[in-house]
């Protein structure tokens, strides 16, 4: 039965793959995103859950394990944060190119040394080129209703790839704030059944095959054009689940980008995550002083939203990107990227790179207010 | 072999078959042979061969050697604990 | 009652922000998450922050609550309290948690109340004070021998502010703890919401 409650980023995590009907969880506890599968195990124990939940002994066999029971036609779920997920990183590429569907929450989390357990985006963007979809989410609600979306995208059978949805540590995974938990049959009418285009592992098969084995350069080009393709595909695959999801849940988080007071605006700030919704309150105190700000979620990191950001960076006379993390030599990460989509497009505004909240550093109002002041005093 | 279910899911599977890399006795320079009178039907020569080219049929029977297959990397005559079996030089 | 109106767009007619300063064990986080989810039994939006780190059992922590009629987006910590709930007087001066008191701030003070010091500079404002530990050591709740104070705060929040209802709290409590601690804590926050004393800003020193 429908209904909200006051909840913490992770418990909405771990709702999203319950309300997800997820079969198969494999995992290994790692601050900040250890309660969301404490809570899956949880449920699966007490058979609230029809699931297995796999108990193993590192991030890389997670993601194998997880990968397996994709491969073997489940719909298969699994979280981590910051270490733990460079270790994975390895499975991490090799489910995309696997074509394994899994949805994977990540809780990020700085990178050591020196040991942080706060809010950074790094961990995740350093997953970029893997070819899983990446989400975002600003509030805990989102991260619930992402990772519902995230299966829609992922299992779709233009797409076949798996997807991320990333929520800060802390700032969202421990914070409880009110979150609707939705009604099961609506969720099972938005996202029916796992119904693979293909078994890696089919048990209905005379004989067994393995997916993996060597391939040679002139073939090796055509898979890895395949994903590309299939990254392509999604883009469409996105607004079609974020319109239906809107229709059936009355929710809109955006699809690859969500805007604010982007109509009249003359400055336009990018962001991911909390920091974007942190923007988007500091830009109405803004807009009392005359500010004319606005405010693009960047919702979606792969496959990047590139005409959606260009054109929205012509109209204005400004761009200011915030990031919460940092390519060390090179830029902000998001920046660098939203940089390059601008060169693409020939949109010649002028983008300021402001780096904040580094390792879980508070990002006040009053930062966000001062990079705008800066932009306009120019 | 590959699955190709569109332009965007192109999935190569590998599935067991004899021989898929062709046959791969023609790379051989030496050969070996098993001398019966000697064999004692251990059948360590099947175990560790690499290629699954000794082929046994029952437990009495002298293994045999498939030279349709069979690289010549001589392993079985490394780990045969009686020496039955040598090695000749491929002819030319 | 002090209404901020910081979220524009749509008029906020309510926006409250507030502190807990405990010791870690004394239950500061479980607070803040039970006023929370009781405030949203009466349809008033709350977020509950955290700051984790390496606390340790009686080191000094906090928690924060953004309370609102509607949706909040800020992600921060707070940084200027409407209201101020200690756990203990002598977290007042082993923090420095009045310094971040607004100008009209509500203290609730766990105290057996025979000396409360609130520091000097504060202008204005409102004390509640409640002998949680009192209660706390009457209904035997304890964890690992500490008086377990949480849910009496959490009572005394209510009787200082008005809202919410001890209804909704005692409900909340026995959802989450569906047992004889739950009756036990929803008991010792009716007792706190019985006992809260209310003193007036004619309190104010200066």
């Amino acid at each position: 039965m429908e209904r909200y409650d006051v909840i913490t980023g992770n418990d909405a995590a771990a709702w999203g793959a319950r309300l997800s009907r997820v079969e198969v969880i494999a995992a290994y506890p790692i601050t900040p995103q250890t309660t969301i599968v404490e809570k899956l195990a949880e449920w699966v124990d007490k058979g609230e859950m029809d699931a297995r939940y796999i108990a193993v002994e590192s991030e890389h066999s997670a993601m194998s394990a997880t990968m397996g029971a994709s491969a073997a036609g489940a719909r298969a779920f699994t979280a981590t944060a910051s270490q733990g997920f460079l270790y994975m990183l390895e499975m991490i590429s090799w489910a995309a190119g696997a074509r394994t569907p899994i949805v994977m929450a990540v809780v990020n989390r700085a990178l050591g040394p020196p040991w942080n357990i706060w809010s950074e985006h790094t961990d995740a963007l350093m997953a970029r080129d893997t070819g899983w979809i990446q989400f975002w989410a600003s509030n805990n609600q989102e991260a619930l209703d992402s990772i519902i979306q995230a299966y829609r995208v992922a299992e779709d059978k233009r797409v076949i790839l798996p997807a991320m949805v990333m929520l800060e540590g802390f700032v969202l995974s421990h914070t409880a704030m009110p979150v609707k938990i939705h009604d099961q049959s609506k969720v099972d009418q938005y996202l029916p059944p796992y119904n693979p285009p293909h078994y890696v592992l089919n048990p209905k098969l005379s004989e067994p095959f393995a997916y993996g084995n060597i391939l040679f350069p002139w073939d090796y080009v055509k898979v890895r054009l395949a994903i590309q393709k299939a990254m392509e595909n999604s883009v469409d695959v996105i607004k079609q689940a974020a319109r239906e999801f809107q229709e059936i849940f009355g929710i809109w988080h955006g699809d690859l980008i969500k805007e604010a007071y982007t109509d009249d605006a003359e400055v336009l700030i990018f962001a991911l995550g909390t920091v974007a919704e942190q923007a988007e309150a500091t830009a109405e105190l803004l807009r009392k002083d005359g500010y004319k700000v606005g405010v693009v979620k960047v919702r979606v990191t792969r496959p990047f939203p590139k005409p959606e950001i260009a054109k929205l960076a012509s109209k204005v006379s400004h761009v200011i990107v915030i990031d919460r993390d940092i390519s060390f030599g090179w830029d902000g990460i998001l920046a660098g990227e939203i940089k390059a989509t601008l060169h693409d497009y020939k949109v010649d505004t002028p983008v300021t790179t402001k780096i904040m909240g580094i390792g879980g550093d508070d990002i006040l109002p009053e930062h966000i207010e001062k990079a705008v002041k800066e932009v306009y005093n120019k | 072999m590959s699955e190709n279910l569109s332009d965007h899911l192109l999935l190569p599977i590998s599935k067991p078959t004899k021989g898929a890399g062709g046959k791969t006795g023609s790379w051989r320079v030496f050969r070996p042979v098993i001398i019966e009178d000697k064999c004692i039907k251990c059948m360590i020569c099947w175990m560790y061969c690499p290629e699954a080219a000794i082929e046994v049929k029952s437990r009495n029977e002298i293994p045999r050697i498939n030279y349709d297959y069979c690289k010549g990397c001589l392993i079985c005559k490394e780990v045969c604990p009686v020496k039955a079996i040598k090695s000749e030089r491929e002819s030319e | 009652m002090y209404s901020r109106n910081k979220n524009s767009g749509v008029v906020s007619t309510m926006y409250y922000e507030v502190i807990w300063v405990g010791r870690g064990g004394q239950g500061a986080v479980t607070a803040s998450r039970i006023l929370a989810k009781a405030l949203n039994k009466e349809n008033i939006w709350a977020q509950a922050i955290v700051f984790f780190g390496a606390e340790r059992r009686g080191a000094p922590v906090y928690a924060y609550n953004r309370i609102s009629d509607q949706a909040i987006k800020y992600h921060h910590f707070v940084t200027k309290a409407d209201v101020i709930v200690i756990f203990e007087p002598s977290l007042i001066g082993l923090t420095n948690v009045l310094d971040r008191a607004r100008e009209k701030v509500t203290i609730i003070l766990n105290s057996a109340g025979k000396s409360i010091e609130i520091d000097g500079k504060l202008k204005e404002y409102q004390l509640a004070v409640v002998d949680a530990t009192s209660i706390a050591l009457q209904l035997n709740l304890r964890v690992a021998g500490i008086p377990v104070i949480n849910t009496a705060m959490v009572g005394a929040f209510a009787k200082a502010l008005g809202f919410p209802s001890i209804k909704s709290i005692k409900e909340v409590i026995n959802e989450v703890w569906p047992s004889k601690i739950g009756e036990l804590n929803a008991e010792a926050a009716e007792k706190a919401y019985q006992e809260t004393k209310i003193i007036k800003s004619s309190m104010v020193r200066e």
